[in-house]
């Protein structure tokens, strides 16, 4: 079988607000060859934005257009379908609150869910960071309650009105309050124009005042720092060294369904969405496993990849099947392995199609 | 006409044309109704959107309205929002329902007042309209493709306007316009006339 080779040093799988994150931070501090993979379509432009918003407002139409995979529909309200490049935060409403220290420790504090590896003040210039690629605005609060070391990059979105009188209120029951931080362009920023409140920043900022990842890949493109492959959905992660190492990644074109695509590169980043990368991950283990149950690990698994190892070399797979048990059954499930069928969670009887 | 009968020559015809081509057609069809005699739907919206607009205003928001007919889609894909994988749509054009109830306002009118529906007081066409939706669940303001009757679709299409929430509010707040960042904190000024209240 004919099959298309596409090599890098790194190759990034997703191009969400994760992604681009990371591609921005591979693209300045080395001169690594970046591949990012995208399932979806390239995204809306800039300039179709204002017309798409029109008709968003007017009749409640998706301003995103085909921004999904026909067929890949799941039961319940476990699935944003938001394929494109640019990901689920080209929706998003660009509120940017970091974690409170307590957050990375809720274990130790108040003997629930699980304290994090890593803690505030180790995340703190990587929170630095992403603000600055993006724009957050905003003012720090008291800093016991945001201990955050270095000012926002953009002075803060003004209060509206009523925000304004609730702050006089907060302030005489002696009730801290500060505005919400945000991605939206309190000064004109990156060649980005000033915020007018559009009011529509979700789901869509008709003048490019929202930062969306599509800027990010826009620059990234321009100097020629990345290639992206859109319409291109990765199947599997194939493991070497005794799992130890991702060897390659086998793709699916929607252009070219004959000829798989194959991904080469040194190192390999999972930043797929909260649904798609415990999806690829649960996939390259080579588990059978309902979709209902991607959705309870996925909690556990978007945080760990996202916001803790996401800029790392490798992601970590489930490496052996213990490890695996083990983790499925923190959150109920259990294990079962491909050619074993149950009836409750084999794909014939999910009513899915991303069924594994 | 030999060897068929003349409804089924007709049943062949119909089926040789695209469905799609035939609502495309009857949408097209309705729009220019509502263009080439816009009197009735223009005395509709005298009678029931609210007359602080002003006849100027009226005017506006009915060819607005007129408008959003005109440039509706049928089955274009709706937003779809976080955490859901469900896909809606939007459904058949409602302008093709909205014009053949126009016209049976005006029926009614002849019937009742002898007169068309353009030609009565406002009491009188407000009379008409209650009658007309009399069986419709009106609890809530629908969205407009969803309003059964015209006049509901009408109201709904206004009360979603930035122009309506200013009226509620008296108030310039200019919702989902384009509006400088430094003007946000300042309590927005009163809509002209609205000083009294």
């Amino acid at each position: 079988m004919r099959r298309r080779v596409v090599e890098s040093d790194v190759c990034i799988v997703g191009s969400g607000i994760s992604a681009a994150m990371v591609a921005d931070r591979l693209a300045r501090t080395t001169t690594a060859r970046i591949v990012v993979v995208e399932a979806g379509d390239n995204t809306v432009p800039l300039a179709q934005r204002a017309a798409a918003r029109d008709r968003f407002t007017r009749y409640g139409e998706n301003p995103w257009g085909r921004d999904h995979l026909e067929g890949y529909e799941i039961e319940g309200p476990l699935q944003s379908r938001s394929m494109q490049v640019g990901g689920l935060a080209m929706h998003w409403g660009a509120v940017t609150p970091r974690f409170s220290p307590e957050d990375f420790k809720q274990r130790t504090l108040y003997d629930v869910g699980t304290d994090w590896p890593i803690d505030y003040d180790e995340l703190d210039p990587f929170y630095q960071e992403a603000e600055e690629i993006m724009g957050v605005a905003g003012e720090q609060g008291p800093p016991e309650l945001d201990p955050r070391k270095r000012p926002f990059p953009l002075p803060p979105i003004p209060l509206t009105y009523n925000l304004e009188l609730l702050k006089d209120w907060a302030a005489k029951s002696a009730i801290p309050m500060w505005s919400q931080p945000s991605a939206k362009n309190s000064v004109a920023y990156r060649g980005r124009p000033q915020c007018c409140r559009n009011d529509t920043c979700s789901p869509i900022c008709p003048i490019g005042a929202k930062y969306s990842p599509d800027f990010t890949w826009n620059a990234l493109l321009a100097s020629k720092r990345v290639e992206i492959v859109p319409r291109t959905l990765v199947r599997k992660l194939v493991l070497a060294d005794g799992g130890k190492t991702i060897s390659h990644a086998v793709a699916s074109s929607f252009d070219r369904p004959d000829t798989p695509v194959e991904f080469r590169a040194k190192s390999f980043v999972v930043a797929a969405g909260y649904v798609w990368s415990s999806h690829l991950l649960l996939l390259s283990a080579q588990i059978r496993l309902s979709s209902k149950a991607f959705g309870r690990i996925t909690t556990f698994r978007s945080q760990w990849i996202h916001q803790a190892h996401s800029g790392t070399k490798r992601i970590p797979l489930f490496e052996t099947k213990t490890n695996l048990e083990r983790q499925l059954r923190n959150f109920g499930l259990r294990f079962e392995p491909v050619g074993r069928k149950k009836t409750s969670t084999s794909c014939s009887s999910a009513r899915t199609k991303s069924c594994i | 006409m030999t060897g068929i009968s003349r409804r089924r020559f007709l049943a062949s015809l119909a089926a040789a044309i695209p469905l799609n081509v035939v609502v495309r057609r009857a949408h097209a069809a309705a729009v220019r109704h509502l263009e080439s005699d816009p009197a009735t739907l223009d005395a509709l919206g005298e009678a029931i959107l609210p007359s602080q607009l002003g006849r100027a205003g009226i005017t506006r928001a009915v060819a607005v309205f007129r408008d959003w007919g005109k440039y509706y889609r049928e089955n274009a894909e709706l937003l779809h929002g976080y955490g859901t994988s469900r896909l809606r749509t939007t459904g058949p054009t409602p302008v093709t329902r909205w014009t053949s109830q126009l016209d049976a306002l005006d029926s009614a009118s002849q019937s009742k007042h002898q007169r068309p529906f353009k030609a009565l007081t406002v009491a009188q066409r407000v009379d008409l309209v209650r009658d007309a939706v009399k069986d419709e669940r009106l609890d809530r303001i629908p969205n407009v493709g969803d309003a059964k009757h015209v006049a509901v679709a009408l109201l709904a299409h206004f009360y979603a306007s930035s122009d309506a929430a200013d009226l509620c509010y008296e108030a310039r707040i200019g919702r989902e316009t384009c509006r400088p960042l430094a003007l946000e904190s300042r309590k927005p000024l009163p809509l002209a006339g609205s000083a009294k209240r």
